[in-house]
């Protein structure tokens, strides 16, 4: 049996995410304006197709895989004829994620270089839990 | 757009500055830019993209609008993308914006279109992210 012994200066921190982790207000406010999306009409042209519940759902469980958490704090969720995208743009880069159907992740890609020259690079089909290097590459 | 194709002018002088109107919410971010989505061309868009030649022109097909964005002809057809801003010869105020790639469903120019739709979005500059024209206000009451 191992001695348990407890060091005078030891921290008694309770907490099991890092600090980075809790941003709640921001991942409330990326979920409620998912859970809105079909029923926002500012976001809509008139007679464009509205997007299923079927995809909103899937919407949200590719980015409730997305970790940490702090990066939803930048994503700006929009639609695009029955599409769900959802953007990033930091400094001279920019992601999309493109979720235009349940089962269906499509990722674009985009560098603008230091002579101005614009690079793309456009994933067809993406597992969701790749959208985290992704975002990895964004942020770095 | 329509059934018949619009008879396009010769591309526009590059120093004249052109509107588009902002048809949904998500063209734009307060407190002012212009977002890539803006500038996406749905399949149903056969000629191009609607511009206006004025604030007023570019908005008035539209039943709402969530502000306008400006942007340099001149600009425009710098970009790498080929891209030409013509008059529609049958209406004074209405001018198109050739060649923007088709943002396809699922296949096709996807890439491309957002790359010139991203480019399009950074060289123009939103004016406003309000209904426009502004609507009067209420006058206050006057007594009889």
């Amino acid at each position: 049996m191992t001695n348990l012994t407890i060091e005078k200066d030891a921290s008694y921190s309770v907490a099991t995410v890092a600090p980075r982790e809790l941003f709640p207000s921001v991942v409330e406010r990326v979920f409620d304006r998912l859970q809105s999306i079909a029923s926002n009409d500012a976001l809509y042209e008139p007679e464009e197709v509205r997007p299923t519940k079927e995809t909103i759902e899937w919407a949200r469980r590719v980015l409730l895989r997305i970790l940490p958490r702090y990066y939803l704090r930048m994503a700006e969720i929009d639609v695009f004829h029955g599409e769900i995208h959802v953007n990033w743009e930091k400094r001279n880069k920019r992601l999309v994620a493109y979720l235009p159907a349940p089962g269906v992740l499509k990722v674009y890609l985009e560098l603008i270089r230091e002579n101005g020259e614009v690079g793309h690079v456009l994933h067809p089909s993406v597992e969701p839990q790749a959208l985290n290097s992704l975002l990895e590459w964004l942020y770095s | 757009m329509g059934t018949t194709p619009p008879r396009l002018g010769d591309p526009l002088p590059d120093d004249v500055t052109v509107y588009r109107a902002f048809s949904t919410e998500g063209a734009r971010r307060r407190p002012a830019k212009v977002r890539p989505r803006a500038y996406y061309r749905a399949a149903d868009h056969t000629d191009g993209l609607s511009l206006g030649a004025t604030p007023l022109a570019a908005v008035s097909q539209l039943q709402i609008n969530y502000g306008y964005c400006s942007v340099s002809v001149g600009a425009i057809h710098r970009l790498p993308y080929g891209l030409r801003v013509c008059p529609d010869l049958d209406d004074t105020n209405h001018i198109l914006l050739c060649n923007v790639p088709v943002f396809d469903g699922l296949n096709g120019d996807r890439g491309i279109a957002e790359e010139v739709a991203g480019a399009l979005a950074r060289i123009s500059k939103a004016e406003t992210c309000d209904y426009y024209p502004p609507k009067e206000k209420d006058d206050l009451p006057s007594i009889p």
